[in-house]
């Protein structure tokens, strides 16, 4: 039932019981809304908690990334470039995943990269060094999309809980208000006619 | 033509780029085309400007090569390490996983579309079998020896192969030059026993010429490099220590030899050592800005031989 279409509403107890009935439904269901939200912000608490350490894990990437940078210049691009071809790259991939029933994209690591084939210990070394680093940058990043995903769910409660607050409920209590009245009105009009029908049959 | 070779490489080493021009290069302040070459680090990609600097120096090597006919075989040879670079990258193509393959511009013993279509190890041993850097048979032995071949073990063998073929190119002509390939040959050997141990490099060094045994104690005893601390250094672990030490002793020995014998032929080669260097600065400088490091990054990769 529409907001509007309730106005048209046939005054009546059974309205006025079904209004109230519905009424209930919808705070109950905003109530369950905002037990979720706190659930949710509860939730991006403590991912965010988890985000603290970003500045230093970033500072350690550009570190790796940059001793990486300082080998390919040492060794020239030829040398760097096939010494890339004995690096079996890893495979990552992309599961949604449920938190808190919101479906949230995370990467997943399907498969190491394989350095078995460098031999070079230097090479090895920032390899290694730059792959560490970057797993935990992508459970970081995971994270991140996590939180992303979760706020968007706690934005869209946010609204339904505020368009229920503050403009379905008080219409359907205005509206069992306004039936009340007439309902009552019109009981004490029917009074009124007994009252009047019976004075005259005394008469 | 031998002493017009080597006045004529003394007014060719004033023309080498200077410590304040590689440092202009880096900040942005000069590009390469500012220093006569075809290309632009702004403007052009990696490859172009790697291919544009080796072509420079394969250029000015093969003008020397021009003036003294008799030291052909010699700055060949020099000018064969871009080969060996290539072939070293081509083992590892075969071997890797399907990268796009890329080279130096220098093919002389294997064709570049050649090189380029091999899709099978064994096909390019054996037209490597063909050339001087041939490896085919040291292979077969440790394969045979040993079980399998590494590709650390193939490399190794081209690394001796080519100072091999070097020092032969000279040996007979300048016995400084020949002693300084030697020595050069005590750096391929320290990175070679870090990468494999000094057993297996020896054992290698030694199947491929057995005078190596001779010639390696006698680059110790040139380079002051005692053999007890070298093993010592292998024995901690310490590889970095061990080849910036043997570096370190490398450099100041040709430095050294070049005041000492600056009107000798070893002034042409230490020419073409401070042209190869320059090139691989010139790389350095171009990739790092390239990639947009720092400049002090950029400026820590540099090398300075004098």
């Amino acid at each position: 039932m529409s907001l509007t279409s309730i106005k048209f509403l046939p005054v009546s107890r059974g309205t006025l019981i079904r209004l109230k009935n519905m009424l209930e439904t919808i705070e109950r269901g905003k109530n369950v809304l905002e037990m979720r939200r706190e659930q949710l912000i509860k939730e991006i608490f403590l991912l965010s908690s988890k985000l603290k350490e970003r500045a230093s894990i970033e500072h350690e990437y550009i570190k790796a990334l940059e001793r990486v940078s300082r080998l390919r210049l040492l060794r020239g691009e030829v040398e760097f470039e096939s010494m890339l071809s004995l690096v079996k790259p890893p495979q990552i991939e992309i599961l949604p995943t449920s938190i808190q029933g919101v479906i949230v994209p995370q990467a997943r690591i399907y498969e190491e990269p394989d350095l078995s084939q460098l031999y070079d210990p230097e090479f090895l070394r920032v390899f290694q060094d730059l792959w560490k680093i970057t797993r935990i940058l992508l459970e970081l990043s995971n994270i991140e999309v996590a939180i992303e995903k979760l706020s968007e769910q706690l934005a869209y409660i946010n609204r339904v809980v505020n368009s229920l607050d503050r403009s379905v409920i008080p219409k359907y209590r205005e509206m069992v208000r306004y039936i009340e009245e007439r309902i009552e009105e019109q009981s004490m009009d029917e009074f009124v006619k007994l009252k009047n029908i019976r004075e005259r049959k005394s008469i | 033509m031998k002493t017009y070779l080597i006045v004529r490489v003394h007014g060719l080493k004033q023309h080498l780029l200077k410590r304040e021009d590689y440092l202009k290069l880096v900040r942005g302040d000069m590009d390469l085309d500012d220093i006569g070459y075809d290309v632009s680090i702004k403007e052009n990609s990696i490859q172009e400007i790697v291919n544009d600097v080796s072509n420079k120096i394969i250029e000015k090597i093969l003008f020397l090569e021009e003036i003294a006919q008799e030291y052909s075989n010699f700055f060949r040879a020099f000018l064969e390490r871009f080969e060996v670079e290539n072939i070293k990258a081509k083992l590892r193509y075969l071997k890797g996983i399907g990268r796009p393959e890329y080279y130096y511009p220098y093919h002389y013993f294997i064709d570049k579309e050649k090189l380029y279509s091999i899709k099978d190890r064994e096909e390019f041993l054996k037209i490597l079998s063909t050339t001087p850097l041939s490896i085919k048979e040291y292979i077969e032995y440790i394969e045979r020896k040993r079980g399998r071949v590494l590709l650390t073990e193939e490399e190794l063998c081209l690394d001796i192969k080519y100072y091999e073929y070097f020092a032969e190119s000279v040996k007979k002509r300048d016995k400084i030059v020949f002693w300084a390939i030697q020595l050069e040959k005590i750096l391929a050997y320290t990175y070679w026993s870090v990468i494999l141990g000094k057993e297996k490099t020896e054992d290698i060094f030694f199947i491929i010429n057995p005078d190596n045994c001779v010639l390696i104690e006698r680059g110790f005893i040139i380079l002051e490099l005692k053999m007890d601390e070298f093993n010592k250094y292998l024995e901690n672990k310490d590889f970095s220590g061990l080849m910036n030490l043997v570096q370190t002793l490398y450099y100041r020995k040709i430095k050294r030899w070049s005041f000492e014998y600056r009107n000798n032929f070893y002034i042409v080669y230490c020419y073409l050592l401070l042209l190869y260097h320059e090139m691989k600065n010139l790389e350095r400088i171009a990739l790092g800005r390239k990639m947009g490091l720092r400049d002090e990054v950029i400026e820590s990769t540099l090398k300075y031989l004098f």
